[in-house]
């Protein structure tokens, strides 16, 4: 078991003094090298969720394991450090540094982590030529297309082969084209390396590419019957 | 990939927005350097302009008005006094040298200061050595040969050998009748780095002789420098002159320290304003700071999502604030030096008075609280980006 999440929630106070739940799950499971869509509408809490399980936000209660680790009361510094070794994370907006190169975003990633630089770039180099964007390596994000941003973002995410990859709604900025094209090298980038996925969304037609998907709102997994 | 590289990348892609916090910082540092420097230059200037004068004797009347005349070659001279009175100075035991000036004439606006072949081996104090020395030719030995200061002599091109006739007054009136009589150029000094770089020295005879039909009084001289024996004697001649109803004995440095004492308020005013650039530069500077880290929020949180530690954060954003708020201090430091550079010079074409000021400790301590509060700010949003969860601002 890679990933255990047991009734975590997070809460937020409104102007009025109200107090509201943002995101709640009740029992979340994936093992290593899984794969695991999130879906819900937007509002639902997954973005919540996912920064929760990034250690990028707080809960408010519950509790997160990571390989049997548990996480959600780590110290701030050990948490980072945890995160730049095991998570990769894709955003839903595009969150490029815009005054690094598509090649130094990259890298950035790998550099905080502490890897070998050669190393990175060799890697960085391989996968930019995967992506079709090896001669965009010295652009900067804002003479890229937003297909194009989505694909270095995907890159950077996956530069320290991470034990887990987090992705929300990687596509949602994307035309069909695009959609299509970053979804699988997600999914093959994740399967080649034994990294494990979390992508949320509420794009239908990304759930059409995957068998089963935790609701959110619902609070339990779907199995999808395909048609 | 490193951290400097970062800071440098951010940096250079907004330059417009990096030149302007460098701008502001740059323009509120020069303001408090140049106040600074300015109440410190002209001080020194004028006390260090007034070094060769220890003591100067002239006719009774404004102290100010014979300390300009003899010191500073300004101003419309004071009535003369008898040359009898020089004698009567050098019989006194308390005066080891006494040394007449005469004033009166011009030379395209340059004054003439008639005085005698003693200057030359006067000795203002062991340490200085000989206030007049000659750079080129030699000292003048009879009247109608002219001695020029250093950059008297540049400014006007004359060279030794050459020939020059003197007008009547201080300042040269087109068309004005000049004096008959004409100097030669016999000797160069060598800059003195005071007024009398832009003064043509002559025997006081030679003055005597051109102003003999104008009705002067004969053998008269405006002032007399008068080297006293020691301290004890300098304070011994001021008391001999006290009660004289003809003439008066001043000491320069002092009628300059109660002229900036006249002027204490303006002094205060002056620094009260540079305190207030420095406070406004702190708050500039704290402004800027804090508006580039606001404006790294978004990187910031990015950074720490895909890996960055609270340290590489605090170090980006607090490198970024040093950067340009050191960059800002050094250039305003320099723009304050240089715009005090270019006042100095304007001031020394016009009078020949050198303001002098270094790097002075106030503007070593101003630049090192600067710093201080600089890095206090850059500081302060760099940690406070730690303390946000990173999430808010994704």
């Amino acid at each position: 078991m890679l990933l255990e999440i047991k009734n975590v929630f997070k809460q937020v106070t409104e102007p009025s003094g109200e107090i509201i739940t943002v995101s709640h799950a009740e029992h979340l499971m994936l093992d290593k090298g899984g794969q695991m869509l999130l879906t819900g509408p937007s509002g639902s809490g997954k973005t919540t969720l996912l920064h929760m399980i990034a250690g990028l936000l707080s809960p408010s209660g519950g509790e997160i394991y990571f390989d049997g680790v548990r996480i959600d009361n780590m110290p701030e510094k050990e948490r980072d450090l945890w995160r730049a070794r095991n998570i990769g994370y894709v955003f839903q907006k595009l969150n490029l540094i815009e005054a690094l190169t598509a090649e130094e975003n990259i890298l950035l990633a790998g550099y905080f982590a502490g890897g070998n630089m050669a190393e990175l770039k060799k890697r960085a180099a391989m996968l930019l030529e995967r992506v079709g964007l090896a001669n965009k390596k010295d652009t900067l994000p804002g003479k890229l297309s937003i297909g194009e941003q989505q694909r270095i973002a995907v890159v950077r995410a996956v530069i320290n082969k991470p034990v887990l990859l987090l992705a929300d709604e990687p596509t949602a900025s994307l035309d069909a084209e695009n959609s299509r094209i970053v979804l699988g090298l997600l999914r093959g980038l994740c399967s080649e390396n034994g990294t494990a996925l979390i992508l949320s969304t509420h794009d239908e037609s990304v759930k059409e590419q995957f068998d089963e998907w935790f609701d959110i709102k619902g609070g339990r997994f779907i199995t999808h019957e395909h048609h | 990939m490193s951290i400097i590289k970062i800071v440098r990348r951010n940096i250079m892609f907004k330059p417009l927005q990096s030149l302007v916090a460098c701008c502001v910082v740059m323009a509120s540092i020069a303001m408090a350097v140049l106040v600074l420097l300015l109440a410190d230059g002209v001080h020194s200037g004028l006390t260090a302009a007034a070094e060769p004068f220890p003591i100067v004797a002239g006719s009774k009347g404004s102290p100010n008005q014979l300390v300009l005349n003899t010191v500073f070659l300004k101003d419309t001279p004071m009535s003369n006094i008898s040359y009898t009175e020089v004698e009567k100075l050098r019989a006194n035991k308390n005066v080891a040298m006494a040394v007449p000036f005469g004033y009166g004439d011009n030379y395209r606006g340059f004054r003439m200061a008639g005085t005698e072949k003693e200057i030359f081996n006067y000795v203002i104090n062991p340490q200085r050595g000989k206030w007049l020395q000659i750079n080129e030719g030699r000292a003048f030995e009879a009247p109608f040969e002219a001695v020029l200061g250093a950059r008297m002599a540049a400014m006007t091109g004359l060279k030794v050998g050459d020939t020059f006739k003197t007008s009547h007054g201080m300042v040269e009136i087109p068309g004005s009748k000049g004096h008959a009589q004409e100097y030669k150029v016999v000797g160069i000094l060598k800059p003195v780095n005071g007024p009398y770089d832009q003064s043509i020295l002559t025997d006081i005879k030679s003055i005597w002789a051109a102003h003999a039909g104008h009705g002067a009084a004969v053998q008269g001289v405006t002032g007399v420098l008068i080297k006293p024996a020691g301290y004890a004697q300098a304070l011994a001649v001021l008391s001999q002159y006290r009660n004289n109803k003809e003439m008066q004995v001043v000491f320069p440095s002092q009628t300059i320290i109660e002229l900036f004492s006249v002027m204490g308020d303006a002094e205060k005013v002056l620094q009260i304003i540079s305190y207030a650039v420095i406070l406004l530069s702190l708050i500039i500077i704290a402004f800027t700071t804090y508006w580039a880290a606001a404006m790294r929020r978004h990187d910031n949180a990015v950074m720490r999502a895909i890996g960055a530690g609270q340290k590489a954060i605090i170090k980006i954003n607090f490198l970024q604030g040093m950067l340009l708020s050191c960059i800002g201090t050094a250039a305003g430091a320099a723009l304050g030096h240089g715009a005090f550079a270019a006042l100095a010079y304007l001031l020394r074409e016009k009078t020949a008075v050198n303001l002098t000021a270094g790097f002075t400790l106030q503007e070593g301590i101003m630049i090192a609280v600067v710093v201080a509060a600089a890095a206090v700010f850059s500081f302060i949003p760099a940690a406070a980006a730690c303390r946000r969860q990173a999430a808010d601002d994704l």
